[in-house]
């Protein structure tokens, strides 16, 4: 009785195939975002290696006292919070930042209330520093030097 | 020409290569492969109610609204997504197309009625997509509403309190009704944390000194949202919110206490959890120890296991499966459902996928131009992750069950709406990250902590999954709570049981999808037993079960390759089994309804050719029947003859007659016929008057030559004898057998040797004894099963799995027969008495053929009341009649 039953497979076979194919366009997928996740992890890490961010020096005019920061970013401002705190009553509580981006140091002004300078310039957008700038916050005065 | 052609701007397509220019063609190469991968899905899910049914003509369509649904809205999302400035992650984009088509096509084959309303949902569920696509892309209206959008999730998850409503009926009431459509506003409410969070933080950094100033507003916020959840009894959201709050706190602050202040917070509010709320205790119990109550609080749970087992590595084929045997398939456990029909393979995908998902959020908020939007992205991975983690660590007993949804993937308008929404703030986030505002990352170690700590989570996943599905799988299944096996009886023939001529005795009728079992004489159902889908299997339909669905005597190729294409077993075989139909229904018959069993056997081969338990029932009617049979006290469902638990009384007379022989000549005379046990007279089967031979006052059951013998042998040799004889040991034969007694410590040789110790035996093992009186002294091994149907009508014979043993010399054996035989018979017997603790007075007869009888043969009968001369009518005429047709 057993014999006859299911003697047909073609069906079974059919279904057999096509879920072999969607196993197989499943692991496709798979394979070519992990392939995509791949590539662009090494190109990043590429980019990335050919990138060496210089220390940042903060030197205030007229003293030896400096300070070095090997972050990216860098907030100034009276604020204890701060990463270089200033104490003076014509910076505000948080002044202005520096960050690392693009092979390049930025300094960006936080609309303080008496404004950044570089090199005696209001800083109004994101500007590019370079070793020697001189950096105005209020009334502080600051040198900045980069050393790798 | 060929210069303009070729050039390519430098800069900005190198640091991030997805964005290039081929990153649209990319995502539409990974949505052509989901795009097929969903139409073959649905292909095989039109096609295998055919493959079930074996009919060309049942044939499932409905699936394909669902695909064409998610079709057009993925097809309209990728087209109006590679328009805008800053073309979305295609990876983000094709994954997140991926698991909402998938999940959607699941929930079809599990509820259709589901189905419709989800593929609803996937569309307007894309349409807010697009529609969103044209919001301002800094995302700077979330922030400065944040304490508005907060406010309004909170009123609106509190409007459950009054209105609150379930749309199955029962359960926590999460959910508000417009209209007839649900919502449910704890699912939105996730991500107004979420942004709620985000802008809190960026707009404090840098941050005070103080932590506490820093988080205390944010934990007032989060405590009364917890508070909210708690009330709702949605805990599985609240535990959800403690993760997400711990995560942001840990990436905003970077303080590693912070993380242990949570975990501290986390289990605070796990143990008040465990404390204040049934769900929670019943929750984790059958978390911790889900075996004990597997039908009932943690029948979810071990229901999902067994789903899981059942996929194995390669699934049991789309829509071949039963994966709506688990409760609440096409929301809970939608995991499992797919580890069941698409395997180990299909689940580690779904892993796969959603951990891609995790980290491209992550990458998207690595790189986001402010902090608000870092704390953004990084805020709804951690969302989408850990409610993953959750809800599948629930259903693999990696973690206690909650009742949340998988992101894209379960049934649920909320739930897939707020996933979309999710995705939406992704793909915003990094549209507005270009080069020029990349915002640096001032600590990446909470970032990178975090992710490792949800890879982790992912990999157990993936770990735990493997071990259900693989190293645990095979004892799962066998479990008597997986339904899939009687199920499939439904869709598979089961072979047929036939007796030593070919008559069937059980047979399956009707067509497949709804085969039954007839069971042709139900005079035999306590020795053949029954199979049903909700009672379970007795008797040889469980020891032949094997047999009878196929899996044995077929080859292992056949069974493999059944499953590989059917994802069921091969057709069942029939088995042919050693009972004589003519001789059974002639002891039936003798029987009538007197309780009691008789074994007749082939002294020499130990084939069973007839087994008798009475009284009977029918198992057609099991169901009308069942709790009848369960309460009477005459025990009907149990074989007497292979499993019953009789005390063996003067049956062992014979073989203290043969043993005494070996050991040396028996005295002249015989000084007391009965024997006295606790002021109560034992006596022999029939009276007898003073003097009598030792072998008739033994073949009469006389317990005091019995006493008188075991005092000479003494503890030892009767325990010798007890073994020997197969009283310690259950037979090897394929059928449910009573446990044998372990071996006694005999105490007084007199009482072990009237067989009033406390060793019981089953009429079964007293007949292979009895085989040695006319078998030479050779105990044979029984044998049930004959053949198993091989191929095309041919039959695979079985031999018995025992080993026959010789206890006694070939003349020992023939002068003990021919001592207890007499003149009228060409037999040896005995009747003998056996009481039973309650006090019962039973009786055996033995009997079988003396040496040089053409086929040797013996029977043993036992009746429940003290009816000598019945059971000895009873034993003489199946023997006889066993004789005279052979």
């Amino acid at each position: 009785m057993t014999s006859t039953f299911l003697s047909d497979n073609t069906v079974g076979v059919i279904l057999f195939f096509l879920r072999l194919g969607l196993t197989l366009t499943l692991i496709a997928f798979f394979g070519v975002a992990l392939k995509t996740i791949w590539q662009d992890f090494r190109k990043q890490t590429e980019t990335a290696s050919a990138i060496s961010m210089p220390v940042i020096i903060f030197q205030p005019e007229h003293s030896a006292e400096e300070q070095r920061f090997s972050l990216n970013e860098i907030s100034l401002g009276r604020d204890p919070g701060c990463d270089l705190q200033i104490t003076d009553e014509s910076v505000s509580a948080r002044h202005a930042r520096c960050y690392f981006r693009k092979s390049q140091w930025w300094l960006e002004d936080n609309h303080s209330s008496n404004g950044s300078k570089l090199n005696g310039i209001p800083v109004e957008a994101p500007t590019v520093i370079t070793s020697g700038d001189q950096l105005s916050l209020g009334s502080v005065k600051l040198k900045i030097s980069f050393s790798s | 020409m060929q210069l303009f052609r070729k050039f390519k701007p430098h800069g900005s397509a190198t640091i991030l290569p997805i964005r290039s220019k081929d990153g649209s063609g990319l995502q539409a190469r990974l949505l052509r492969l989901a795009a097929s991968f969903l139409f073959i899905s649905s292909l095989v899910l039109t096609a295998a109610p055919a493959m079930r049914s074996q009919s060309l003509t049942d044939l499932n369509w409905n699936h394909w609204i669902g695909y064409l649904s998610w079709l057009i809205s993925f097809a309209l999302i990728h087209h109006f997504s590679r328009k805008i400035k800053g073309k979305p992650d295609p990876l983000l984009l094709s994954t997140t197309a991926l698991l909402v088509g998938w999940g959607l096509l699941t929930i079809w084959r599990i509820a259709p009625y589901f189905g419709v309303r989800q593929s609803i949902w996937v569309a307007i569920g894309s349409l807010i997509f697009l529609l969103g696509l044209r919001l301002p892309s800094g995302l700077g209206f979330l922030r400065k509403y944040k304490y508005i959008l907060l406010v309004g999730g909170l009123g609106l998850t509190g409007l459950t309190l009054i209105f609150g409503t379930n749309p199955m009926g029962v359960g926590p009431k999460l959910w508000l009704n417009f209209w007839g459509v649900y919502l449910q506003p704890s699912e939105p409410l996730k991500l107004l944390l979420l942004i709620y969070l985000a802008a809190y933080f960026a707009d404090r950094r840098p941050f005070a000194t103080r932590l506490i100033h820093l988080i205390a507003p944010t934990m007032i916020m989060a405590a009364v949202t917890l508070a909210l959840l708690t009330v709702q009894h949605d805990l599985g959201t609240a535990s959800i919110f403690i993760f997400i709050y711990a995560g942001m706190i840990y990436i905003a602050t970077g303080k590693r206490r912070m993380l242990l202040v949570s975990l501290v917070i986390l289990v605070t509010a796990a143990i008040s959890g465990y404390l204040l709320f049934d769900l929670v205790q019943v929750r984790v119990e059958s978390w911790l120890n889900p075996w004990l109550d597997p039908s009932g609080s943690s029948y979810q749970v071990i229901q999902s296991l067994i789903s899981i087992a059942a996929g194995g590595v390669g699934g049991r084929g789309l829509g071949l499966g039963s994966p709506g045997l688990v409760p609440i398939a096409h929301s809970d456990f939608i995991f499992s459902s797919i580890a069941e029909e698409y395997g180990m393979v299909g689940s580690l995908a779904l892993l796969l996928g959603l951990l891609i998902l995790v980290f491209r959020g992550f990458k998207i908020g690595i790189s986001a131009s402010n902090h608000y939007q870092r704390y953004l992205a990084l805020g709804i991975s951690i969302y989408i992750a850990s409610q993953s983690i959750l809800i599948i660590g629930g259903n693999i007993r990696l973690l206690p069950l909650t009742g949340v949804t998988l992101p894209f993937v379960s049934y649920g308008g909320s739930s897939l709406v707020t996933s979309m929404l999710a995705l939406l703030l992704l793909v915003k986030i990094d549209q507005h990250s270009d080069e020029e505002r990349h915002s640096p990352l001032t600590r990446a170690e909470p970032v990178f902590h975090l992710a490792t700590l949800l890879l982790l989570g992912f990999v157990s996943l993936a770990l735990i999954n493997s071990w259900w599905a693989v190293w645990r799988g095979p004892d799962l299944l066998t479990r008597t709570d997986n339904a899939r096996r009687t199920l499939a009886d439904y869709d598979l023939p089961r072979g047929q049981i036939v007796d030593r001529s070919g008559n069937p005795l059980h047979t399956t009728e009707g067509q497949a999808g709804e085969f039954f079992r007839v069971y042709q004489y139900p005079v035999i159902s306590p020795v053949l037993g029954y199979t049903d889908p909700f009672y379970g299997q007795a008797g040889a339909e469980s020891s032949l079960d094997n047999i009878l669905r196929g899996l044995e005597n077929n080859s292992p190729w056949s069974v493999w390759f059944n499953h590989l294409l059917y994802g069921q077993s091969p057709p069942g075989l029939d088995a042919k089994i050693s009972l004589d139909l003519e001789l059974q229904n002639y002891a039936a018959e003798l029987f009538e309804t007197r309780p009691g069993a008789l074994v007749l056997l082939n002294a020499e081969s130990g084939e069973v050719l007839a087994m008798h338990s009475s009284p009977t029932y029918d198992p057609n009617t099991l169901a009308e029947d069942w709790e009848d049979l369960l309460e009477k006290s005459s025990s009907p469902l149990l074989n007497r003859a292979a499993q019953g638990h009789y005390p063996i009384g003067t049956a062992l007379n014979p073989f203290l007659l043969a043993f005494s022989n070996v050991e040396g000549e028996l005295p002249a005379e015989i000084i007391s016929l009965g024997f006295e046990v606790a002021d109560d007279q034992l006596s022999c089967t029939r009276s007898l008057e003073l003097p009598v031979s030792w072998a008739e006052s033994l073949a009469m059951g006389c317990p005091g030559p019995a006493a008188y013998l075991g005092r000479e042998l003494g503890a030892e040799a009767l325990d010798k004898l007890y073994n020997e004889l197969g009283l310690y040991s259950a037979p090897e034969i394929r059928l449910p057998v009573a446990q044998s007694s372990a071996q006694l410590l005999i105490t007084s040789p007199e009482i072990a040797a009237i067989g009033q110790s406390e060793l019981t035996i089953s009429p079964l093992q007293l007949a292979l004894a009895a085989a040695s009186l006319s078998n030479q002294g050779t105990i044979p091994a029984p044998q049930f099963l004959l053949a198993a149907e091989s191929s095309l009508d041919d039959w695979s014979p079985y031999t018995a799995s025992g080993e026959s043993t010789n206890i006694y010399s070939e003349r020992i054996a023939n002068s003990t027969a021919a001592r207890l035989s007499n003149p009228d018979y060409p037999y040896w017997q005995t009747t003998a008495n056996a009481y039973t603790q309650s006090g019962q007075k039973l009786t055996w007869y033995l009997a079988g053929t003396l040496p040089g009888a053409e086929t040797p043969l013996v029977v043993v009968v036992l009746l429940e009341y003290h009816t000598p001369a019945i059971a000895q009518e009873i034993g003489l005429r199946v023997l006889q009649n066993a004789a005279l047709g052979d």
